[in-house]
């Protein structure tokens, strides 16, 4: 029986020495997703990642995966939970061939044919060592230790900000055709929202180190619209939502407004906006959120 | 079997892309009824993108009745878009090919020769022999 | 998991292994040399009688200038074992908390507890090995010298014979792990390793002969004789007067004033000379029969520390996630 929620966040916090890397995190993954974690440089994604991870404790709040705690003593969310940072860390002196021994020996679900396969498919040498591998090359062997432990929930922190555009390809082919065939949760962070919105489905936001925005990307466009219509001001109508960002011109003003329900006021020329246009409307005013409308869980 | 292709730059929702070239494909007669689609996994293997897009493109697909979905087996074509025969359709090829050389040496840039297929189409083919 | 930690560590096992050929190398043809010197410039002979013989004692002397390099590297051979032991013990944890790659391990599906324990018990065994291999070299080239010796010697003999020196490669060890899984870098762990190592076995070293109460005797002739091909160890010596010759305190404390003029101790207190005043000599001193007793005190004490800073160090990566 799969849990209905990956991942699982309720008040979730983390104070370092110099401040509060998260503070008051509150949102739930559902399973399957593929979820695009994005946010300015220390608004505290990998603080996040690593929470989810359990190799860090949080200072308040709770986070759960796949059900369970990440530091679970019974050691049932470890072997489920794949997490890849992001410089990829890898023993470099270990060969390509040690390191698969490595996940054989630390694994006991290890699919050891699996990993040889997709890394023979992407011509990597088992016998070079790690250290000698290109970035790309490391990215994939780093990838393959974690989708080779057939982890049902993948964490990665920038795993493609090193990479050329041909291994950022090969990564994310090899990750959407494992998200098929597996139907695994991934939670991925990065700054290049083209590459997110291609790959995810679910974005969380994360700004100023609170969450902003979690939600499948198909509602966040359905609710979002661009209004352009006569320069105006403050108060809005009621009938065409929240005002999450306005922009004006002498003469035009520009609105990203939240309703879900259509506007219909003629006065506004409506438009769809692109995910881009939403998350940065959300990144520049971190004082705004979307309430999470939390999908109800299935029934088992 | 249909290979997809994806243009980021176009502005056009990822799903929307792949049904087009679907139809598109249909239209050219390179896809027939009771030809199959790529598998979800092959499209996602060859250009990255996201299993639910796909999934979206092929149920917009079976809405319009142009494919259907065989649970274990694969989505299919149900029918065809095709309006000429394949000999018609590389018949008007060809002359279209002529034509476009005649455009292009009385000094027609692309955007031009565009312009003039778009107007004509516009106005309506019986408009134009009116005219002439 | 054997398996990952002996590939995680085998260049460490590798250089430990390095350094005891290289010690072998040395030492070897040294003792074979020492042995050689023994048998053939009669010092044999002059074993039992204790040098009382002026033959035997030239020989004796000749004998201690010829290996006195070797008595002197073995003052500086005292570092090895904190060395290695620091060596192989600061990068067990600091080293992947340096590279990034802890995070790699703890994501693995096997808990953290078997993780360390695994690490640390198998170059613990490894650090126990290099100990025996050492103290086997060292005791083996040092046999012409331990019988005109005492092995009860500081910094020369018992540091290296019986089983003190497992005691100081699992402290240098345990200190090493300790301290890197502290600070989390190798090599101030090192560096602080080796700070608290040398002093500790310096007080150590000073304070050893008096674990147990020091026991004390009236010398005589043969009691000097043996001393010079000694055993016992004697820690001082001091005069007192014959209570049956002189009743009361003045005429003692007379006599004795009168001993300590005329009869100069130089190397050994001169009995004869002592006796014309009505004066003995009293030594305090350590048996050697004590050294094993000794030895299992200093090991067990050492022996303990290290446990005990084990136990802490994987504690500390069982429960420290921040």
């Amino acid at each position: 029986m799969t849990a209905p929620t990956a991942l699982d966040a309720h008040g979730l916090g983390k104070r370092y020495r110099s401040g509060w890397g998260l503070q008051d995190c509150s949102f739930r993954v559902p399973a399957g997703r593929v979820v695009a974690l994005v946010g300015p440089n220390g608004a505290g994604k990998t603080t996040l990642l690593q929470l989810a991870a359990g190799l860090i404790s949080p200072s308040k709040g709770t986070v759960r995966v796949l059900g369970r705690r990440p530091d679970d003593p019974a050691g049932k969310a470890l072997p489920r939970v794949g997490f890849l940072a992001q410089d990829q860390p890898l023993y470099r002196n270990f060969t390509v061939k040690d390191l698969l021994r490595f996940g054989r020996h630390t694994n006991p679900r290890w699919d050891d044919a699996a990993a040889r396969r997709r890394l023979d498919d992407l011509g990597i040498p088992t016998s070079r060592k790690a250290g000698n591998l290109s970035a790309g090359q490391q990215t994939e062997v780093a990838l393959s230790l974690c989708l080779s432990k057939h982890a049902e929930l993948l964490l990665l922190d920038e795993p493609v900000a090193r990479l050329d555009p041909l291994a950022r390809h090969r990564f994310f082919s090899t990750l959407m055709d494992v998200v098929v065939a597996e139907e695994i949760t991934v939670v991925l962070s990065s700054h290049v929202l083209t590459d997110l919105e291609r790959v995810c489905d679910f974005v969380v936001i994360l700004s100023a180190s609170k969450v902003q925005v979690a939600e499948s990307i198909d509602k966040l466009l359905a609710d979002h619209r661009i209004l352009i219509g006569p320069r105006g001001e403050p108060p809005w109508s009621s009938a065409i939502g929240t005002v999450v960002r306005a922009s004006h011109r002498e003469r035009q003003t520009t609105l990203l407004a939240r309703s879900p329900a259509p506007v219909l006021d003629p006065r506004w020329d409506v438009q769809q906006p692109s995910l881009e246009e939403v998350v940065l409307a959300y990144l520049e005013d971190p004082s705004i959120d979307a309430p999470q409308t939390l999908e109800p869980l299935e029934a088992s | 079997m249909i290979e997809f292709r994806l243009d980021p730059t176009s502005g056009v929702a990822t799903y929307r892309q792949l049904a087009d070239q679907v139809r598109q494909a249909l239209r050219l007669g390179l896809l027939g009824p009771g030809d199959q689609l790529p598998t979800v996994r092959e499209v996602v293997t060859s250009i990255a993108i996201n299993p639910n897009t796909v999934l979206k493109a092929y149920r917009e697909l079976e809405r319009e009745g142009l494919a259907v979905g065989r649970p274990g087996q694969g989505t299919f074509i149900l029918r065809s878009l095709l309006s000429a025969s394949p000999a018609d359709q590389l018949r008007m090829r060809k002359r279209l090919a002529a034509w476009l050389a005649q455009a292009q040496a009385a000094g027609l840039d692309e955007r031009g020769i565009r312009a003039l297929v778009d107007s004509v189409l516009d106005a309506g083919v019986g408009a134009v022999e009116d005219i002439a | 998991m054997i398996w990952v930690s002996w590939r995680q560590h085998r260049a460490d096992l590798f250089a430990m292994t390095a350094v005891m050929l290289l010690l072998a190398i040395v030492l070897l043809p040294a003792g074979v040399q020492m042995r050689h010197v023994f048998t053939h410039t009669g010092m044999a002979g002059c074993v039992p009688s204790g040098l009382s013989s002026s033959a035997c004692s030239n020989a004796f002397d000749a004998f201690q200038r010829q290996f006195n390099w070797f008595t002197r590297l073995l003052g500086w051979m005292n570092l090895i074992p904190g060395i290695l032991g620091a060596a192989v013990g600061a990068p067990l944890v600091a080293r992947e908390l340096e590279r990034g790659t802890l995070q790699l391990a703890f994501m693995q599906s096997v808990s953290r507890t078997r993780w360390i324990l695994v690490k640390v018990s198998l170059l613990a065994v490894a650090v126990i090995a290099a100990a025996v291999v050492f103290i086997a070299l060292v005791t083996w080239t040092r046999v012409p010298l331990d019988r005109l010796g005492s092995r009860l010697d500081t910094n020369t003999a018992f540091d290296f014979e019986g089983t003190v020196g497992v005691g100081y490669f699992l402290f240098a060890f345990a200190l090493g792990a300790f301290l890197g899984t502290v600070t989390r870098r190798v090599v101030p762990a090192l560096v602080a390793t080796l700070l608290v190592f040398v002093p500790a076995r310096l007080i150590v070293q000073s304070s050893r002969l008096s674990f147990l109460p020091p026991l004390t005797r009236t010398a005589n002739a043969s009691i000097l004789a043996h001393q010079k091909v000694g055993s016992d160890d004697v820690l001082n010596v001091t005069l007192a007067a014959d209570p049956s010759r002189y009743a009361t305190t003045g005429e003692r404390m007379h006599a004795l004033s009168q001993a300590t003029l005329a009869c100069p101790i130089q190397k050994t207190p001169d009995l004869s000379c002592l006796q014309a005043h009505g004066v003995v000599a009293i030594e305090t001193y350590v048996p050697f029969n004590r050294f094993w007793e000794l030895q299992l005190i200093e090991t067990a004490a050492f022996a303990l520390t290290a446990i005990g800073l084990l136990t802490i160090t994987v504690m500390i990566v069982r429960w420290r996630r921040n």
